[in-house]
C-alpha cells in the first residue's frame, strides 16, 4: 500500500515536471517590430557598386543598336543585353540573309555501298536553298536499279533504271554560327514509280521429285515514303563541302501486288532494315554579296 | 616580326582541310559499319509454303500425340513417308504438288494390338487448291503459295478435318486440325500417347 503511494507520488511529479518543459518547446515568440526598410536592400552597398544608366555615355549605331562608350579609351562596346544577344534578352535575330547560299550536291552513298556489296542504287542528286542559313528546303532526284541473283537463293531479281524523287527540308542547328558547319535535323516524302520482275525462279520438290523454273510476270507498283534525317556538313575547300545523313524511313503507301512485296524499291532501298544513310559531296554557292571588312590602317 | 612558333596552325587551309575530309570519311565509315550491323540475315520462315496439319482428339479437342501412324502422299515416288510409324508426332507438314490442283495424303494406323494395322483402315485426305508463284522476301526467296478450296477425307479414324486459315504461305503456321475419333480413356499430348 506504501509502495503504491510513493509509486503514484512519483509519477505525480514527472507530469508535473514534464508538462511545463513541453509546453515552453511549442511556445512561438511572435516577432515584434519587424523591419521593412531593409528588406531587399545591401546593407553593406558602397559608392560604385551599382551602374547609374544614366551617367553612361552611349550612343546608336545606324541599325538603332545601343553602343557603350569607354570614356576612358574610347572604345565602343556593343550593349549585348540590349541589343538582345543574350540568353533572357530578345530572340536572337537571324544574321544570315534570306537568300543566303544554294547548293548542289551528289550523294555516293550507293556507288561506295555497292563497291563494298550492297547489290542496288546508282546515284542520287539532290539541290537545295538555304534560308537564313536555318531553313533548307531539299528536292533530291535519283536512279535506282538492281540486278541480283542471290548465291544460295532460287531467283534473280531486276529493277531497271528508274528516277526517284524526294522533297523535304531541313533545320540548321547553327544557324547563328559560322556557315561552314551545319549540323542538322529534316524530313522527307519520297515517291517513286517503278516496275520489277522476277525470274529463273527455280522450284523443287524433293518429296515429289518434281522441279519447276518458272517467271513472275512483270509487276508495276508506286510506293511513297518518309524519312527522318540527321547529319552534319563540313566545308572542306572554296565552295565544297561534304557532310552524311542518317535517314530513318518508313512505307506511307504501296501499290497491292498479288506476287509478294518488291524487295528493292528506288529511292527507298531494301525493304529490311529501317535505317540507312548518305554521304555527299557539295557544291554551294553564294546568294549574297560578302560584307567587305574595312581596312585599319 | 613573327617567330616560327607563332605560326597560326588554323591558317593551314590545306591542313585543316585534310583532317575535315578524314574526319568526314570516319564518320561515315562508322555509320556504314553501324548500319551493317542492324541488317538481319537469314529467312526467319519456311522457303517454301508447307501446311502445317496437327492432329486432335474429337473427343476432348485437345491436341494429341500420335506414335503408331504412317503418313505419305497418294503416288509420292517410291512410296516414301512423311512420318514414320514409331515416331511420335502431334502434326506433320504435307507438301503440296505445285504443278497439281490437289493433292492427296494418306494415314496408315500401325496400331496392331486395337486391330488398326489394316490398309483398309487408312484414312485419305485430299485437298483442292489454286496456286501462284509468290515473292516472299530476299532472304526466303520465291516460292508458291496456295489457297485450299475445298477438302476431301475419308472417315475410317478421322471424325472431322478443318481448315484454320486456307491461305498457306511460308509463314510457319498450323492450318490444318485433324480430328480423330478416340476413346474415353485417352490421354493428350501432355501424356505418353493416346488409346485410338
Amino acid at each position: 500500500m506504501r509502495l503504491s503511494a510513493y509509486m503514484a507520488a512519483l509519477c505525480m511529479a514527472i507530469i508535473l515536471l514534464g508538462v511545463p518543459a513541453l509546453s515552453a518547446q511549442r511556445r512561438i515568440n511572435p516577432v515584434q517590430n519587424a523591419s521593412k526598410e531593409l528588406q531587399g536592400k545591401n546593407e553593406r552597398r558602397q559608392e560604385g557598386d551599382t551602374i547609374d544608366m544614366s551617367k553612361l555615355k552611349q550612343i546608336h549605331d545606324a541599325n538603332g543598336k545601343v553602343v557603350l562608350v569607354d570614356t576612358v579609351s574610347g572604345k565602343e562596346i556593343p550593349d549585348s543585353v540590349a541589343n538582345g544577344l543574350v540568353p533572357g534578352g530578345e530572340i536572337p535575330k537571324m544574321i544570315n540573309p534570306l537568300f543566303h547560299s544554294a547548293s548542289v550536291s551528289v550523294d555516293i552513298w550507293d556507288p561506295v555501298m555497292r563497291a563494298f556489296g550492297q547489290h542496288y542504287g546508282l546515284v542520287e542528286f539532290s539541290a537545295e536553298l538555304n534560308l537564313h542559313n536555318r531553313y533548307i528546303p531539299v528536292v533530291e532526284i535519283g536512279l535506282g536499279q538492281t540486278d541480283y541473283t542471290p548465291e544460295e537463293n532460287n531467283y534473280t531479281y531486276r529493277v531497271p533504271v528508274t528516277p526517284y524523287f524526294r522533297i523535304g527540308c531541313n533545320y540548321n542547328f547553327l544557324y547563328n554560327s559560322n556557315p561552314d558547319y551545319l549540323v542538322m535535323a529534316g524530313v522527307r516524302f519520297g515517291f517513286t514509280r517503278f516496275s520489277y520482275e522476277v525470274s529463273d525462279v527455280t522450284i523443287n520438290s524433293d518429296y515429289w521429285g518434281e522441279s519447276a523454273v518458272i517467271d513472275f510476270p512483270r509487276q508495276n507498283c508506286s510506293f511513297s515514303y518518309m524519312q527522318l534525317v540527321f547529319g552534319l556538313r563540313v566545308k572542306v575547300f572554296g565552295p565544297v563541302s561534304m557532310g552524311w545523313y542518317f535517314r530513318y524511313k518508313a512505307k506511307l503507301h504501296e501499290s497491292k501486288d498479288n506476287y509478294g512485296q518488291p524487295w528493292y524499291i528506288p529511292g527507298f532501298g531494301s525493304r529490311k532494315g529501317a535505317i540507312t544513310g548518305s554521304f555527299y559531296v557539295a557544291y554551294t554557292i553564294p546568294l549574297h554579296k560578302k560584307e567587305v571588312e574595312p581596312v585599319v590602317e | 616580326m613573327r617567330k616560327g612558333t607563332d605560326v597560326d596552325i588554323s591558317r593551314c587551309g590545306g591542313l585543316r582541310g585534310l583532317v575535315r575530309i578524314l574526319g568526314a570519311l570516319l564518320c561515315s565509315w562508322l555509320m556504314v559499319c553501324a548500319l551493317g550491323g542492324c541488317n538481319t540475315d537469314g529467312c526467319a520462315d519456311n522457303r517454301s509454303a508447307l501446311p502445317l496439319m496437327a492432329f486432335y482428339s474429337a473427343t476432348t479437342d485437345a491436341p494429341m500425340v500420335l506414335d503408331s501412324v504412317a503418313i505419305g502422299g497418294v503416288d509420292a515416288p517410291s512410296d516414301s513417308l512423311l512420318v514414320f510409324p514409331g515416331q511420335s508426332t502431334m502434326s506433320a507438314y504435307l507438301p503440296f504438288r505445285f504443278d497439281k490442283s490437289s493433292t492427296s495424303f494418306f494415314i496408315h494406323y500401325a496400331y496392331r494390338e486395337q486391330g488398326l494395322d489394316d490398309p483398309r483402315l487408312n484414312d485419305t485426305i485430299k485437298f483442292h487448291y489454286t496456286s501462284r508463284p509468290y515473292f516472299a522476301s530476299e532472304e526466303c526467296g520465291a516460292l508458291f503459295v496456295y489457297e485450299i478450296n475445298r477438302v476431301d477425307y475419308t472417315r475410317h479414324l478421322i471424325e472431322s478435318v478443318v481448315i484454320t486459315d486456307s491461305v498457306v504461305t511460308n509463314v510457319d503456321m498450323e492450318r490444318i486440325r485433324v480430328y480423330i475419333r478416340t476413346s474415353e480413356t485417352e490421354t493428350t499430348a501432355a501424356g505418353k500417347g493416346v488409346a485410338l
